[in-house]
């Protein structure tokens, strides 16, 4: 269902948007009437868009004519989205600026089903140019749907789903290398970021394509280790699929990514001693955790303001490529070299974590910059301030990994925090501001306890964290207890 | 532009013509007898071409020269043999043959260049094209076409412009041969057609025939002892082909006759063999209503059917407006007055009324004439004197101003809007009201302005638009006088009569669905572009094609039961490249005032465009393919008959069986249709399929529907629950479940019934193939086999056989090898059927 802007022809009939307020809806059908029967057609073309007497006066007989009124002077006066509507044009980066209009529910009833087609429509253009970052980014408008237009809206998306499904569950280990092409978006692990944000009425597809991704991985993990391990990272991602088939993935990946070590390289000094800890870092744009409040290095505070992060909906990323060095591509919009990560946060992910063995971590602030540290355990984000020169201590009981979130609060905005690192995987984890996707379960079992590290007792921490600023910028180390985790390479902050 | 003003009542026995001038019509009356209306009769004489009622009165002299009624095959490709000429004519031809007499009425010089011309509200695109290429071949520049209903309507609400109307009305139409019901709404002083049935094939030329075959055939019959003499009468160029047409005329005479009198005579004579008969028949107004009692019935019911829809009862219908012809008989108006409870309004005069509310319509419709007023009547003297004479007027500037306006309205103010052409600068405009009461002083020219004119009540407003120049002189040629009658109803728009969908793919259900494109009574024109999906890949150069379809009917029917009215194929030799399934299709549809059909598709992957604009006027009916439409509706209502009466619905049965016993009451005409067939019957037989086939859709209403979606519900439940228990082919049956209710949504929102059976059909096919997938139940079926009588297997030895078998394998748990054993026992049963086969389903291309 197209939109066309009642405002764009109430204009051209003499009521200006600041007077449609104002004049009687009599009088606009009059008008309306008087412009159409001038017409040898009887249609009138406006800036491209066609508009007939039955759609005018359709919409001004409306029952509810005054609601609508107010919808489509919202729309007039949002022109970006006008433009998606009208035109299925859509501007990613100024979507932003209309996003907070899905929360008028008055609005949202009138849009969605113009929004539906337009939805499907430029996802459908994602989808085509395989651009599955953007794609994830663009499924959050969802929002804006009503359920009875999801269906429509969501055509595209089932169609890429069912495309996905027969390519992975008729390749084998041989014509997968006539299907290299096709088989390119899944190489890059941004779509697991995709999988996981579909509604829950595809979210059957999630756990039918891990199916088939598992089995293709399986059978091309001798003919292809590095797509193998490739398609497995992207597999790793996915937070949405059975707990099983989770675990399935785990094992299956630390299997590839063994087997990829061996084959490809030759270097295990690079790597954690302690087995499975990677460290991820990603520098985000658009966070803002600035409104939370903070305790000081005490017990973590379980914070209802940040019940807008969703631990299931925030994470995914893309994987840095072993070895190359070089970023995958990240759609249309930057590439990770070209980004300048003015902003923060930093993001540490914390995989595969040894149970005690590493417990507690410390995190050392040596800047002179308090960093906020949000933790995000099992669904549950405890939210620290470390101090300048001070330490955070981490034991988290029942989870094994951990994400954290460090947020400078960097008073010169001439540093910037950029990844150089060519040898460790990144994750990246992605939010979106004012999000809410679900509410967070905050289970009092699952706290992280924060535990009091006295800087004298740190040479016996199995984890250091540590943060230097150095003229360059900051940087990251680590030392583990069984060896040394030295990332000599970790994200540098540049003037 | 200039409004058109003419409107002209386009009938099936009589025709007239009327033209708006100053807030009232006048219709013109035949300057020859001076009657109003012109029988729609066309005559062929060796020197010249007789229209009218003098052409019908050669029906009893030359009937083979003499055509009537061909307005029921407008849009036909029926042709006429004219023997005087030896050439055929069409019913386009002929109808313009008639507008061009009627334009012959028109006194004063004037020749309309511009009309607007009534259709039934039942007229399908075709129908409606015809009439238009009709007008058009008549002469006319332009052509209005609007139903007939809103036309009475508009006559019959304008000629007591102080009552008040506010409420639901019923419009009744029965013309010479066509019928419509419209159901008018009148809210704050605003008319809308908010709804319609009608049927082109019910009118008095049935009534006529009706007569002819069921009254006075039977007397031949009876004194002459010919059994096959209707078949010999009803054969185009038979022997009796004088004495059909006399017979016709002698009816229609009849059934005048009996509108006034209680009884009525038919004398004729003719030769039959060798024998000359002298036959005098008596028609009573009993017998004759009789005749009519089932037609008029069919009217009632499409009568109630549009207050069902509508959700109205009698009560809430002020009055029951009369027009047309045929409902001066007595029989029709008692019927109305019995069978609605609702109070008949006899008020409003049948015959002028459309011609009469065509030029209301036309009063607010513009054309563009082909010469500008001033060359119009010109006169070159006077032209010259005017240039001598007056060589102090101001410069004329050269600026041309187009008001449009409404000449009718309810409302205590009308808005004026100019447009002005050229240059606008420092001139002013003034306009005043003639009482004085309304001025709006000197107001600078702008290339656009609106005024709100305030109107007294109840009469003619008469507002001078005066044009000024920088030194306030007056520029007398471009002041212009409108004239504004208020308490009078004006009508946006005509609305479109039927659905109009666009045909695509039901790949899930291996057929193909329609989906609206315009709805039915939305105000024409429209515009709308569809972005679709293409649903299989077509290679370039192959010779699959996509099937663009637009139909014009009801959206939940079946395609079947629609009217094609515009179709593009693309053929793979057609692309440039190949088409993907899934890529992106724009189909813009555009239909006109006088609904023309204009599409336009873009294949966004090739980057093509495919225009074409479907004037069609000219419906082919084959009477082979009626006869397998005709079977293959039967086969399919006797089917649900079937499942109702097995599911104990006795409502549902009754009303499909009442469907099919009316598709059966046109079985044997059918069947003795010939090709050349002179009468309509093939048309009343196409039209009656149609109408059945819809009914048959929506049989049951939300009530089946609701059934149906909570059996499809109970259905997939129910094999979701079967799944896991499923012991061999899991993956591929769980595949299939989650395929097969992964447009569960869409089937769930349907309207269409035969949908919705499909999708359970499919899922009872499913749960077959789980539990013959789960060892429990092979188990429990096995037994049930094992203890069944040498009668339920077509080879009871064989069976013995195998139940040993599968025997052993259970005992021996090789359930794999048991399952195997059970499907082959299960094949020996009597009426085993074997499992679904693939369809060759080739659809539209469109998903």
């Amino acid at each position: 269902m197209a939109y066309q802007s009642l405002i764009r022809f109430l204009d051209y009939a003499g009521v200006a948007p600041e007077a449609v307020a104002t004049t009687s809806i009599t009088r606009m059908k009059k008008l309306a009437q008087a412009e159409f029967a001038l017409q040898p057609g009887g249609i009138i073309t406006l800036e491209g868009i066609s508009f007939t007497s039955n759609d005018v006066l359709q919409e001004l007989d409306h029952p509810d004519v005054q609601q609508r009124l107010r919808c489509h002077l919202l729309l007039w006066e949002h022109k970006d989205l006008l433009e998606l509507l009208e035109q299925d044009h859509l501007n990613m980066d100024r979507m932003d600026q209309w996003r907070g209009l899905c929360y008028d529910v008055g609005f949202r009833n009138f849009i969605s089903s113009y929004f539906a087609t337009a939805f499907h429509s430029a996802m459908t253009s994602l989808l085509g140019n395989k651009d599955l970052y953007n794609a994830s980014i663009w499924i959050d408008y969802l929002a804006f749907v009503l359920p009875e237009d999801e269906e429509r809206a969501l055509r595209s998306v089932r169609l890429f789903l069912e495309d996905a499904l027969k390519l992975f569950r008729n390749l084998n280990d041989t014509s997968y290398r006539d299907r290299m092409e096709e088989l390119k978006v899944w190489r890059d692990d941004s779509w697991s970021l995709f999988i996981d944000k579909l509604p829950r009425s595809l979210m059957p597809y999630a756990d039918e394509l891990a199916n088939a991704i598992i089995n293709f991985t399986v059978r091309i993990q001798k003919a292809d280790r590095k797509l193998c391990f490739e398609l497995s990272s992207g597999l790793v991602g996915l937070q949405q699929v059975n707990y099983s088939l989770r675990g399935l993935i785990r094992n299956n990946h630390e299997i590839y990514r063994k087997k990829l070590n061996r084959g490809v390289f030759n270097m295990p000094s690079l790597y954690p001693v302690v087995v499975g800890l990677i460290i991820l870092i990603r520098v985000l744009s658009g966070m803002d955790f600035s409104s939370s409040s903070s305790g000081n290095n005490t017990e973590g505070e379980y914070q209802a303001t940040m019940e807008g992060l969703a631990y299931q909906g925030i994470r995914l990323f893309f994987n840095h490529q072993y070895g190359t060095g070089q970023p995958p591509a990240r759609g249309r919009k930057q590439s990770l070299r070209n980004v300048v990560f003015s902003d923060k946060p930093v993001y540490l992910f914390l995989e595969n974590w040894p149970g005690d063995g590493l417990s507690p971590v410390a995190l050392v602030n040596n800047t002179r910059e308090r960093i906020k540290v949000d933790l995000i355990s099992a669904g549950n984000v405890s939210n620290v301030t470390v101090g300048s020169h001070d330490i955070l201590g981490i034991q988290p009981e029942r989870e094994h990994n951990m994400d954290m979130i460090l947020t400078f609060h960097q008073e010169d905005p001439r540093l910037t925090v950029v990844p150089e690192t060519k040898y460790l995987q990144f994750l990246f984890v992605s939010a979106e501001p004012g999000r809410v996707r679900h509410n967070l379960n905050f289970a009092k079992e699952e706290r992280v306890s924060l535990p009091l590290i006295q800087p004298s007792s740190l040479k016996d921490i199995p984890l250091v964290m540590t943060i230097d600023e150095r003229d360059s910028g900051y940087v990251f180390s680590l030392k583990g207890k069984a060896g040394a985790v030295n990332y000599r390479t970790l994200p540098a902050a540049k003037k | 532009m200039r409004p058109v003003n003419f409107g002209i009542d386009l009938g099936t026995t009589n025709s007239l013509i009327g033209r708006f001038d100053n807030g009232s019509v006048t219709v013109y009356q035949n300057p020859i007898g001076h009657k109003e209306t012109l029988a729609s009769v066309v005559a062929f004489r060796s020197d010249r071409i007789l229209v009218g009622d003098k052409a019908r009165e050669y029906m009893l002299k030359d009937a083979v020269n003499v055509f009537g009624g061909f307005k029921r095959r407008m849009g036909t490709d029926e042709k006429y043999y004219v023997v005087n000429l030896d050439e055929n004519v069409t019913p386009v031809q002929l109808s313009a043959y008639v507008l061009q007499e009627l334009q012959r009425f028109v006194h004063g010089g004037e020749k309309p260049e511009a009309a607007v011309i009534t259709i039934p509200a039942s007229f399908d695109t075709m129908q409606s094209n015809a009439t238009h290429t009709a007008g058009r071949e008549a002469g006319l520049k332009e052509v209005f076409l609007l139903q007939e209903p809103i036309a009475a309507s508009l006559a019959y609400f304008n000629q007591a412009p102080g009552e008040d109307h506010e409420g639901c009305w019923i419009v009744y139409d029965l013309g010479g041969g066509t019928f419509d019901v419209a159901l008018v709404q009148i809210k704050e002083g605003e008319m809308k057609v908010v709804d319609h049935e009608g049927n082109n094939f019910l009118g008095g030329l049935d009534f006529d025939l009706m007569i002819v075959e069921q009254l006075i055939v039977p007397e031949i019959v009876r004194q002459t002892g010919i059994a096959d003499f209707e078949t010999e009468l009803s054969t185009a160029y038979g022997p009796y082909e004088k004495l059909y047409y006399e017979l016709l005329y002698k009816a229609e005479e009849a059934k005048k006759e009996l509108s006034s009198y209680e009884a009525t005579e038919i004398e004729f004579s003719t030769t039959i063999g060798d024998r000359r008969y002298d036959f005098n028949v008596t028609i009573d107004r009993a017998a004759f209503n009789q005749l009519l009692e089932k037609r008029v019935e069919e009217t009632l019911s499409m009568l109630r059917q549009v207050l069902e829809r509508n959700q109205l009862a009698a009560a809430d219908i002020r009055q029951l407006i009369l027009v047309g012809g045929s409902t001066f008989i007595p029989y029709v108006q008692e019927r109305l007055e019995l069978g609605t409870g609702i109070p008949v309004n006899k008020s409003v005069d049948p015959t002028t009324a459309v011609a009469v509310g065509a030029a209301y319509y036309a009063a607010n419709k513009y054309y563009t004439p082909s010469v500008s007023p001033v060359e119009e009547h010109a006169d070159i003297g006077s032209l010259l004197d005017n240039i001598v004479a007056a060589p102090e007027q101001p410069e004329e500037p050269e600026v041309q101003l187009v008001l449009s306006y409404s000449k009718m309205s309810k409302e205590p103010e009308e808005v004026l809007l100019v447009k002005v052409n050229g240059n606008v600068f420092n001139y002013s405009y003034r306009i005043v009201r003639a009482d004085g009461g309304f001025d709006t002083g000197f107001m600078a020219l702008k290339a656009k302005f609106t005024e709100f004119l305030p109107l007294l009540p109840g009469v003619a407003n008469v507002f001078r638009l005066t044009l000024y120049d920088g030194q306030n002189r007056e520029l007398p040629a471009l002041g212009q006088e409108l004239t504004i009658t208020h308490g009078q109803y004006s009508i946006a728009g005509q609305p479109l009569p039927k659905d109009i969908c666009i045909e695509v793919d039901d790949r899930e259900n291996h057929t193909t669905k329609l989906e609206l494109v315009f709805e039915k009574n939305s105000i024409l024109p429209l515009k709308k572009t569809l972005y679709r999906e293409i649903s299989k890949t077509i290679k370039k150069g192959s010779d699959d094609k996509v099937i663009i379809n637009i139909q014009e009917g009801d959206r939940y029917a079946r395609p079947l039961s629609n009217l094609t009215i515009g179709c593009i194929e693309i053929q793979g030799k057609d692309l440039k490249s190949d088409l993907i399934k899934g890529s992106d299709i724009e189909i813009q549809l555009l239909l006109s005032d006088n609904r023309e059909l204009s599409t336009e598709v873009y294949l966004v992957m090739t980057g093509q465009e495919f225009k074409n604009v479907f004037a069609l006027s000219e419906k082919c009916i084959s009477v082979a393919r009626l006869r397998e439409q005709f079977n293959d509706l039967e086969a399919e209502i006797r089917k649900t008959v079937k499942g109702f009466n097995y599911e104990e619905n006795e409502i549902w049965a009754i009303q499909a069986n009442s469907l099919l016993d009316g598709l059966l009451s046109h079985k044997a005409s059918l069947h003795k249709l010939k090709d050349k067939e002179r009468s309509d019957k093939k048309y009343v037989i196409a039209e009656a399929i149609g109408r059945i086939s819809q009914e048959y859709d929506k049989i049951g209403g939300n009530e089946r529907l609701q059934q149906l979606q909570a059996e499809y519900l109970h259905a997939r439940d129910y094999a979701e629950q079967q799944l896991p228990a499923c012991d061999f082919e899991q993956d591929r049956l769980k595949a299939r479940f989650a395929q097969l209710v992964q447009n569960e949504s869409q089937v769930l929102r349907t309207r269409n019934p035969s949908i919705l059976q499909k999708a359970i059909g499919q899922l009872n096919d499913l749960i077959w193939e789980i539990l013959t997938n789960t060892t429990s139940y092979l188990i429990v079926y096995f037994h049930r086999l094992k203890a069944a009588g040498p009668d339920a297997f077509t080879n009871y030895g064989a069976a013995q056989s195998i139940v040993r078998m599968a025997d052993k394998a259970l005992e021996q748990e090789r359930f794999f090898e048991f399952r195997q054993h059970v499907y082959n026992l299960s094949h020996l049963l009597h009426n085993a059927q074997s499992m679904a086969g693939t369809t060759d389903f080739k659809g539209t291309g469109i998903g």
